[in-house]
């Protein structure tokens, strides 16, 4: 028996007179890890914002662990991390793990709980030494790796990341990849959008891709390099955005 | 409660570490009103020496219809003093439409004089102790002494100076009160929403699962908190310096009359209207676009109050009593109760009404601006 968390049916998101997202349809069931590529503007935020409850859809149905986003957004939002690559929403006059216990002091962890996870999570992606820094002062890499842990700090079901590894070296991506593999592990379902394809053949059991706001394409990796007819995923992107 | 509980904190914190918030909501007040307190110090004693120096023409003395038409021009023109014929004169000074009345015995050659017991003008009974000086002397008068005119000074019951009083115990009192809210609370909200927007840290709280109205709430109490402590610190500099000053202007005397249950109604307003001003501020805040559009409306949202204080401190001229309007009418509320509380005849009725009518400001601000920090398109746009 399958076991849904994520369902999106006839999805629309308009801007104005912009189509962000037209007629898309996807599901995802728990424990997997779905990579959602496509070229910039082809609406990948546009649709983590609304699966987040950021943000209404125009028209359709989005429905997170069997909860309409529209209808119960506290609920999904009680059960989700959420971070975007590219602004990691940190409050500079606080401190790292300010910025991190904050949050979880809203999401309900016990002190001694979330601090063993920062002690822990903040070991392995090397951000210990600068844990009382405050955000403003810290490089562009720790800033990342602070909002990594915070959007995992209440232990979410399910997790979206926007270009997650914007702005990591080389090390901490490495770091993150395996974070990812060990919260695959631990039965996580995780959303997130890069355009880094070592990260989606190393990480994810399915993708789907977003062209101008429509799913060209959604399965496994192996479905898409048969479709694609080529084992390489630089190669696919490259015939499917057309660069 | 809880989640407004942390929202409060961690504003608080993150506010603290602000240089901008420690000079508007602590720093500033301090310089503004020391600086404040010797300014009006030196205006008031600028405009005492001014009144008293004040003979213009224009003033008019009542007297006795024992003077003649001619004595009446007679006295203008050696005095500066214009006269007019009264039919009860000690009425006139009573009423306050004069401010002494002189009689006059030609038989005894005496000329009484009469000043209000409230009011006495010292520069006024100079100038008629000079008149009756400069008339002996003249070619008027014979040198003997025995026929001289002598003059004689006793009280009557004068009118009391009600716009003095009032404007004295309603002016800098209201001001402080007034405006510190709004000064200190614009850095704090201003920062609160729009900085969170402009910052792009928005997005992350509005990811929490809270409703907007939660969020926004313990905003607003953290920008009440910094307001509130603003205003005790802005009264209690300028309070503390009034003994050094040669003409304090800060007079608090109407509030020691009041009764308890009227002090616990002007701490409770006080608190709403500090509340109401944090309401208005981060509703500018949730509206504006911008860190920078926000700045801008700032200044016309300080000319409310600082309107109605002149509308209402020169406007009613000395009015005891104001219209049950001025106390359904937000930020104009608090204003005319300190006015009727300066005037001595605040009803505790008047006191409530203001006290509603707070309350349902703030209510409905809260409404309004989390139904705007609910919509995405406004919050998360860049």
């Amino acid at each position: 028996m399958t076991d849904k968390v994520i369902e999106v049916s006839n999805l629309e998101k308009k801007f104005d007179k912009t189509i962000a997202l037209k007629k898309v349809d996807f599901s995802v069931e728990r424990g997997e890890v779905v990579g959602l590529l496509g070229a910039n503007g082809a609406g990948k935020s546009t649709l983590l914002q609304i699966l987040s409850t950021l943000i209404i859809p125009s028209s359709g149905e989005a429905k997170v662990l069997g909860k309409n986003v529209q209808s119960d957004p506290l609920y999904v939002k009680k059960h989700i991390g959420l971070l975007f690559g590219n602004d990691t929403g940190l409050y500079h006059r606080l401190t790292a793990y300010e910025n991190i216990s904050y949050f979880a002091e809203f999401f309900g962890v016990p002190q001694s709980i979330y601090d063993q996870r920062i002690k822990d999570w903040a070991e392995r992606l090397q951000l210990t030494p600068h844990l009382h820094k405050p955000a403003g002062a810290l490089s562009k890499g720790n800033h990342q790796k602070t909002a990594i842990i915070r959007t995992l700090i209440h232990d979410p079901d399910i997790i979206f990341f926007d270009e997650p590894t914007t702005g990591l070296d080389i090390s901490a991506s490495l770091s993150f990849q395996d974070l990812l593999k060990d919260l695959k592990a631990e039965g996580k379902t995780i959303i997130f959008s890069t355009h880094i394809m070592e990260e989606v053949e190393a990480l994810c059991s399915q993708v789907i891709i977003l062209q101008s706001g429509i799913v060209s394409f959604q399965g496994t990796l192996t479905k898409l390099y048969e479709t694609m007819q080529t084992n390489n995923l630089t190669e696919v992107m490259r015939k499917v955005i057309g660069g | 409660m809880k989640a407004i509980w942390l929202i409060f904190k961690k504003e608080i914190l993150e506010q603290f570490r602000d240089r901008k918030t420690i000079f508007n909501a602590l720093l500033l007040p301090v310089l503004m009103w020391v600086g404040i307190a010797f300014a009006t110090d030196r205006f008031a004693g600028d405009s005492s020496n001014f009144s008293q120096s004040d003979t213009s023409l224009d003033y008019k003395v009542a007297v006795t219809s024992a003077w003649s038409k001619t004595d009446q021009d007679q006295f203008t023109k050696m005095s500066g003093i214009k006269t007019y014929i009264a039919k009860d004169p000690a009425k006139e000074v009573k009423e306050g439409k004069s401010n002494v009345y002189i009689d006059l015995d030609k038989n005894t050659k005496q000329m009484k004089l009469y000043v209000s017991d409230k009011e006495p003008n010292p520069v006024l009974i100079t100038q008629i102790e000079n008149y009756v000086y400069k008339l002996n002397q003249s070619k008027l008068s014979p040198k003997e002494s025995k026929n001289q005119f002598k003059l004689i000074t006793s009280k009557t019951q004068g009118k009391e100076n009600t716009f003095l009083k009032i404007y004295q115990g309603f002016a800098m009192f209201n001001i402080i009160i007034a405006m510190t809210p709004l000064i200190a609370g614009s850095a704090i909200a201003t920062d609160a929403i729009a900085g969170e927007r402009e910052r792009g840290t928005i997005r992350s709280i509005l990811s929490l699962p809270f409703s907007a109205t939660t969020i926004w709430s313990g905003k607003w109490l953290a920008v009440c908190f910094y307001s509130a402590l603003s205003v005790i610190i802005s009264f209690s500099i300028y309070s503390g310096i009034q003994p050094l000053l040669k003409n304090p202007t800060l007079n608090i005397s109407w509030l020691k009359a009041l009764p308890i249950h009227f002090h616990i109604g002007l701490v409770i307003l006080l608190l709403l209207y500090i509340g109401m001003c944090a309401a208005l501020l981060l509703f500018v805040s949730t509206f504006a676009k911008s860190y920078k559009e926000a700045q801008g409306y700032y200044t016309p949202v300080l000319l409310v109050p600082g309107g109605i204080t002149f509308y209402i401190g020169f406007g009613m001229q000395g009015q005891e009593t104001l219209s049950h309007t001025f106390f359904f009418i937000p930020f104009s509320n608090i204003q005319s109760v300190v006015y009727e509380g300066a005037a001595q005849s605040l009803t505790f009725s008047h006191l409530l009404l203001a006290i509603g009518s707070s309350f349902v400001f703030i209510v409905l601000m809260i409404w309004i601006s989390a139904s705007l920090f609910k919509q995405p398109k406004r919050m998360l746009a860049n």
